[in-house]
């Protein structure tokens, strides 16, 4: 039948094209992004076969229906009686999705009950359900072309492709490029070509190719393979930094960062909740993959609420020293036989005086632009603003170090005396808390921890710092969220005495101050972590914001320590998802920190994953996240409130039982565990032929109400935030409490 | 507006994301533009539009109209073609001004546009601008103007039965036709010199501050129907409804006749009419003459060698 003049069939040819283009474009992109086997035979046969008969379908208006009448018809009841090879099929696909996704992000991977990899038929039946997923997508998306809606296709496509952009894995360019020709031939198909089916077919005819051939060409010329963004971008990101510096400047800033009291100094009474913008701080260009610790400030002087600068008579008291006897530098002189390293250091704000620099310095080059001092003995300074530089530096390993001679040993000795004077000073009153805490640990703790340090001059000084580290670690509990320590409170004391919660400010004060009553001279550092990725370059969020503490090692000079507990570390401090102790309970076993001075990255560090951009990206993707995240939480929570909804409505008490091992599946990556009585049930319920009695689904059920209730109390902090959110549905946490 | 901020949104994740896909994401938006442009240009190559009246005449108070034809050999519908259109009554200086947009017609069209044809006139229809959007509706693409096209508000015809039947009456006797208020056969006209005195209508050159001379009138020389090229649109139209109708009705009975339309400044169109195509040319140039909207007054007519009648809008005739 026609109407009017129109001849119905039009664009039928136009439609089987794109259809053809955005099913195998998407089919092929999800394979191989990620890295799903199949039987490729059966799956493309399907593909084609699909296209080909939708786009018969489509020739005349309305007939769309009956196809998918007649494959109801002969699919549910075939697919039904093998639903088995689909469950298993789709969680093959599942697993494998979620695995790829957790290895790019790094985020807990979320596994299906009750799943098995599939054996030799588990490729059959991931492409038996590949299969069915294609004839449904084939329909959706023919009717969606027939229709020329640019939405519903995107609604068909994106679901596929978006979750890899997120997960910034590296796209099969081949089979995206036909879905991006797709999505451009629909965008240009304005509505009179959408209302003119065999004028706008004709449209789309002639201006697919073109489309497609210009993809390819522009991927072509510009290939992904060895892309580094061009340098305008990071220019032009400087400059909208620095711009947004100006404004953060009107707010307020880190007082880590740029303390009241000036350089030299840290007002303790401003360290509140963390906050961060996200904002680059710095830019690192280095062939070290090792976490770089930036050093930048630190104060000698402890006044109960602040860290200061020495007074005057103090630094009067300071050995006159040359730019070949920096105390800074002493070790990286006795560290001859290391390697010179370099690292460019480029301001992403303002430009400032203060020098950043890895451990161990062994110089700053600027182009002759300006000249760096040595300030209050406590900071690197040049003499005019700064926005890049090159810093050299040889790993710190004090037990390879050699000994200094002739005018360099006088000059360390000389300040080492000034060092032993004025960086033991510990207030009063703060002593007594302080000894009262360590006299309660002490006895609190029974183990006797002795961590094996090689042989070396300095074995005393460094053992004591771990162990002192290792106290904190063990009675304190990491929380970035540590509310403003209370007016007239010595911030130390309250810390170890009251709170017993802190982060890297509260840690590094407490190890300082700590340390000092042992005699070993220490003071308190702020900076910057850093981790270069594959390229060599890490982007220093103000995020990594950090602080430690360096202690003095005779005849060898400052040496860092990490004081802040590895386990927090590793989620509020650092970047990247890598740290010290990954993957272990905090505080069950002594943890060896951190240590800034040799850079003891962790294994995983040293090779970023693939499509991992540790440092590097992660400020740019940050507003897409938030969006996402805007967008997605609200239906993620009603997916989880109406999946709780059915569990506890389901009838059959066997069905249930599996249903909640599932459960317990998803607690596992948060620290859940399946109790042996639940388990017990469970497995009734899954593999005799007996029917679980309602009492015994009940305790199924309250043994899954009581882990999630313990999981969810073990957490703290972030984790915290994200399984009662996202983990959990929301009358199930209002039911718990 | 829309493209600008997908352009600006691209930039900024150029700028903040080191990955390619903000790279290609970022040049993709930035080769848009001109992608669809060069496919646009091909696609509607020969596009084209031309405008003609339809009909090209029509009488005042009947239903005018333009014929839009667009050729589209390309086949692509189109997206948003705009015309500008200007419309100007060459007889009064009326102008207005018309915006049309079409799209679609992959097999090209004719679009029917009416006019206003409440007075007489020669329309002129010219289209002023024409484009085409591009496929992204980004770029317009100018087309080749067409050629204008003219339409003639013909005037119906209403015969003045009184002054119609002096003519007639003066016609058959012989007689020539009188001058106004002369009584005589006797043609006014201005003073020239050399003029003798006892010419001079000594009475009349008072009335009019100026010479006028009695001359004796010349056998043989059509009737003149003189009319007002001029005064407001009403009192024109009726005027030329008249004359029309005088006309048709003089050359139904097989009298040639000369119209003549008077303006301030003299004689603005003469034509002998000895036929219904003559009478046709005639109107296809008086209607195309500005008539001012002035005040009227009393016609000048005196260069005429012929019985002059004037023909008024309505009342009096003479």
């Amino acid at each position: 039948m026609r109407r009017g003049n129109r001849p119905a069939g039009g664009g039928a040819p136009a439609d089987g094209l794109l259809l053809a283009s955005g099913l195998l474009g998407v089919l092929l992109f999800f394979l191989r992004t990620y890295r799903i086997v199949t039987e490729p035979l059966l799956l493309t046969g399907t593909a084609l076969g699909m296209t080909v008969l939708v786009s018969l379908f489509m020739i005349r208006p309305g007939t769309l229906r009956y196809l998918v009448l007649l494959l109801a018809a002969g699919g549910l009841p075939a697919a039904w009686v093998h639903r088995w090879i689909l469950v298993a099929g789709g969680y093959g696909v599942y697993a494998q999705v979620a695995e790829v996704l957790t290895e790019a992000t790094g985020f807990p991977g979320v596994r299906p009950p009750l799943y098995d990899p599939p054996g030799p038929d588990g490729t059959l039946y991931v492409t038996w359900f590949l299969v069915a997923l294609t004839i449904l997508l084939a329909l959706a998306l023919g009717e969606a072309i027939r229709r020329r809606n640019l939405w519903l296709v995107l609604l068909f496509t994106l679901p596929v492709t978006l979750p890899a952009f997120l997960a910034e894995l590296p796209p099969h360019w081949p089979s995206l490029l036909p879905v991006c020709a797709l999505w451009i031939t629909l965008l240009l198909a304005h509505p009179a070509a959408r209302r003119d089916r065999t004028g706008g077919g004709r449209l789309i005819l002639r201006i697919y190719p073109i489309l497609l051939g210009t993809l390819f060409l522009l991927v072509f010329l510009v290939p992904p393979e060895g892309y580094s963004p061009p340098g305008w971008t990071v220019s032009a990101r400087q400059g909208l930094y620095r711009a947004g510096d100006r404004v953060v400047s009107l707010l307020g800033q880190d007082p880590a960062l740029s303390p009241p009291g000036g350089r030299g100094s840290v007002d303790l009474t401003s360290a509140g909740p963390r906050r961060f913008t996200g904002r680059t701080v710095l830019q690192v260009d280095t062939g070290v993959r090792e976490r770089l610790y930036l050093r930048g400030d630190a104060a000698a002087a402890y006044t109960e609420t602040a860290w200061g600068p020495p007074d005057r008579e103090t630094l009067a008291e300071l050995p006159p020293y040359g730019q070949e006897a920096l105390q800074l530098f002493f070790p990286a002189i006795t560290l001859p036989e290391e390697e010179i390293h370099s690292a460019v250091i480029t301001r992403m704000g303002l430009s400032d005086t203060l020098i950043y620099y890895p451990y161990q310095p062994a110089g700053i080059a600027g182009g002759g632009d300006f000249s760096v001092s040595l300030e209050k003995d406590l900071y690197l300074e040049a003499d005019r603003n700064v926005a890049g530089y090159t810093a050299l530096f040889r790993l710190a390993r004090p037990e390879e170090a050699g000994t200094l001679q002739g005018e360099l040993a006088a000059r360390e000795e000389e300040y080492r005396q000034y060092v032993y004077r004025n960086y033991l000073e510990v207030p009063e009153t703060t002593r007594a808390q302080l000894e009262q805490w360590r006299t309660q640990v002490e006895e609190e703790t029974e183990e006797l921890y002795l961590p094996n340090f090689p042989d070396s001059r300095w074995g005393e000084a460094l053992q004591a710092a771990a162990r002192t580290v290792w106290l904190l670690d063990r009675h304190t509990r990491y929380d970035a969220q540590t509310p403003y320590t209370p007016v007239q409170e010595d911030f130390a004391g309250y810390f170890l005495l009251e709170s017993g919660r802190g982060y890297c400010m509260h840690y590094a004060t407490a190890a300082a101050l700590l340390l000092r009553m042992e005699g070993i001279p220490t003071r308190y550092v702020s900076g910057y972590t850093a981790l270069a990725d594959e390229s060599g370059m890490a982007l220093v969020p103000d995020s990594a914001a950090h602080a430690w503490v360096e202690i003095y090692l005779d005849g060898y000079g400052w040496h860092p320590v990490e004081a802040t507990p590895a386990a927090a570390f590793e989620e509020e401090v650092l970047p990247e998802p890598s740290s010290p102790g990954d993957g272990e309970t905090p505080g069950e076993e002594p943890q060896e920190p951190a240590d800034p001075a040799n850079g003891q990255a962790p294994a995983e560090a040293e090779e970023p994953q693939p499509g991992e951009d540790p440092g590097n990206g992660g400020s740019g993707l940050s507003g897409w996240w938030f969006l996402l995240a805007g967008l997605l939480i609200p239906g993620w929570r009603a997916v989880l409130r109406i999946r709780w909804n059915r569990f506890m409505e389901e009838a059959d008490n066997n069905r249930a039982a599996v249903l909640a091992y599932g459960f317990f599946q998803e607690l596992k990556p948060w620290g859940g565990t399946v109790g042996a009585k639940a388990m017990e049930r469970i497995q009734k319920a899954r593999f005799s032929q007996h029917t679980l009695t309602r009492p015994e689904r009940e305790l199924v059920v309250e043994s899954l109400r009581e882990e999630i209730r313990r999981t969810g109390d073990s957490l703290s902090g972030p984790r915290k935030i994200l399984f009662r959110y996202l983990r959990v549905p929301g009358n199930l946490i209002k039911h718990e409490e | 507006m829309l493209y600008m901020v997908v352009l600006t949104a691209a930039f900024l994740f150029q700028i903040f994301h080191d990955g390619y896909i903000a790279h290609f994401l970022f040049l993709l938006t930035l080769f848009f533009p001109p992608v669809s442009l060069l496919m646009s240009l091909i696609l509607h190559r020969g596009t084209g539009i031309t405008l003609r009246a339809h009909p090209g005449e029509c009488l005042r108070g009947e239903e005018g109209s333009w014929l839009l034809e667009i050729r589209n050999p390309g086949g692509i519908p189109l997206h948003r073609l705009k015309l500008q259109l200007n419309r100007e009554n060459l007889l009064t200086g009326d102008r207005d001004a018309q915006g049309i947009r079409l799209e679609g017609l992959a097999r090209g069209g004719t679009r029917s546009l009416s006019f206003p044809t409440g007075d007489c006139g020669r329309i002129r229809l010219r289209v002023r601008r024409a484009g085409l959007a591009d496929l992204s509706g980004l770029f317009v693409l100018p087309l080749r103007l067409p050629d204008p096209a003219e339409a003639l508000v013909l005037p119906a015809p209403r015969e003045p039965e009184a002054l119609l039947e002096q003519i007639l009456g003066e016609h058959s006797s012989g007689k020539g036709s009188r001058s106004p208020g002369a009584g005589e056969d006797w043609e006014l006209r201005d003073y020239r010199p050399g003029d003798q005195l006892h010419h001079i209508h000594w009475k009349l050159s008072g009335k009019r501050d100026q010479l006028v001379v009695r001359e004796l009138q010349k056998s043989g020389q059509p009737l003149v129907l003189a009319y007002g090229h001029r005064g407001e649109r009403g009192k024109l139209n009726r005027t030329l409804e008249r004359v029309r109708g005088l006309s048709e009705a003089l050359l139904l009975r097989g009298i040639s006749h000369r119209i003549a339309g008077i303006s301030k400044e003299g004689t603005m169109v003469e034509k002998l009419v000895e036929d219904r195509s003559a009478l046709k040319e005639f109107w296809q140039e008086a209607l195309g003459l500005y008539a001012p909207p002035e005040a009227e007054d009393e016609l000048r007519t005196f260069s005429f060698d012929a019985p002059v009648y004037t023909v008024e809008p309505g009342g009096e005739e003479s």
